[in-house]
């Protein structure tokens, strides 16, 4: 009778210990697993999201990151952690994010993408400029022009467009590419490996 | 005593995947109650409306990986208490009203080339058992709980006061 209970205590134990691991889970195939999402350099992305076939591993995955992401019809969430050598992004150095072409966006039904630096908590980095992103849609066609530059320093840099602070501290961050009304190409998995993603660089 | 040990770990194991599998289940649907509660505590019951004026910025910490490029709204039905009308003001910037059910999964959507933007354009969300596409503005739903979720895309601060504005006259009514 003893024993029962031992078993049970640790079996119960167990239910607790995977309700604190979790989050560490869902992060580890967000971010890591190669065999969860689409690569396209060191970007990534899920080309399913909001379908009702896909792994519930990768729905729960996507509900704690993107609790109410639209579909990926719709929209396309890429995601960078690590720069093109496979190095966690870390804001003690600077990197670049360039873009030589634009991407397949359809512009004309109101179509845009943004790029969103994250800190190691998933949130927006603190600064006093308020800056966290770069846009780009149809009305930016007339004033920017290819190669797209957008620099990433802990300092922030200039005060321009093209310039996003990194978080203070050292500590690992992501980078968010938003593709609203993305073209057939990008939603296609063998077509979307052909598409020329933003080239990320560290700056020592 | 070898054994035991051997015996009590194998049920802390057991224990540990259990709970794994069926977080990895519910944690989907469990999120959305969970915001769907919160919602209502604040007085967003079924049927009304929850917009988000503001741009976020490195102070908000209720959801993460926020994104600074929309205004929300979000709203819960009861899809089997409709049919439901659902006005959209006219909107020339990004637009989107996705709608998902308790799994997060994506039923419908509206986007821009759906709407007009010079009139209003009216939609009728109807509980169907059966998956059916949007026709003649209806919108059918397999599901009971539904979340609406309406982007609207924002370039600047200066848009803010418009985009209040097209979410003041974004209505869902019963029919």
């Amino acid at each position: 009778m003893s024993s029962l209970f031992v078993y049970s205590l640790f079996f119960i134990i167990g239910i607790f210990l995977s309700y604190l691991f979790f989050p560490l889970l869902m992060d580890m195939i967000v971010e890591g697993s190669e065999k969860r999402g689409f690569y396209n350099g060191p970007w990534k992305t899920h080309l399913g999201i909001g379908k009702d076939t896909i792994p519930k591993i990768e729905k729960s995955a996507i509900a704690r990151v993107g609790l109410g992401a639209n579909s990926s019809e719709e929209t396309i969430y890429w995601n960078a952690f690590t720069d093109p050598d496979g190095n966690p992004l870390i804001s003690k150095f600077s990197y670049v994010i360039e873009l030589k072409a634009d991407l397949p966006i359809d512009f004309e039904n109101q179509g845009f993408w943004s790029i969103t630096i994250y800190g190691h908590d998933k949130f927006l980095v603190e600064n006093t400029r308020k800056k966290y992103m770069f846009r780009y849609s149809a009305d930016d066609k007339m004033n920017f022009s290819f190669p797209i530059v957008i620099n990433l320093k802990q300092s922030g840099g200039d005060n321009s467009e093209f310039s996003i602070p990194l978080p203070i501290k050292n500590e690992k961050f992501s980078i968010a590419l938003r593709c609203y009304r993305p073209l057939q190409i990008m939603q296609n998995q063998i077509t979307c490996s052909t598409i020329q993603m933003p080239s990320i660089t560290k700056i020592c | 005593m070898l054994t035991l040990i051997i015996i009590t770990f194998a049920f802390l194991l057991i224990g540990f995947l259990a709970g794994l599998i069926i977080l990895t289940q519910v944690f989907p649907i469990w999120e959305v109650k969970r915001l769907q509660k919160k919602l209502a505590k604040e007085g967003y019951d079924f049927g009304k409306w929850k917009h988000f004026r503001e741009l976020v910025d490195h102070n908000v910490k209720v959801i993460v990986k926020p994104n600074c490029e929309t205004l929300y709204s979000s709203i819960f039905i009861q899809t089997s208490l409709g049919p439901f009308c659902l006005i959209i003001p006219p909107v020339s910037g990004y637009f989107c009203i996705t709608f998902l059910n308790k799994n997060t999964d994506v039923l419908s959507y509206i986007t821009n080339k759906d709407i007009s933007d010079m009139d209003q354009t009216t939609f009728n969300i109807i509980f169907s058992e059966k998956n059916q596409s949007v026709k003649e503005n209806n919108i059918y739903l397999k599901s009971n709980l539904c979340w609406i979720i309406a982007r609207f895309g924002i370039r600047a601060n200066e848009d803010v006061k418009l985009i209040h504005n097209l979410q003041n006259n974004l209505i869902l009514n019963k029919f």
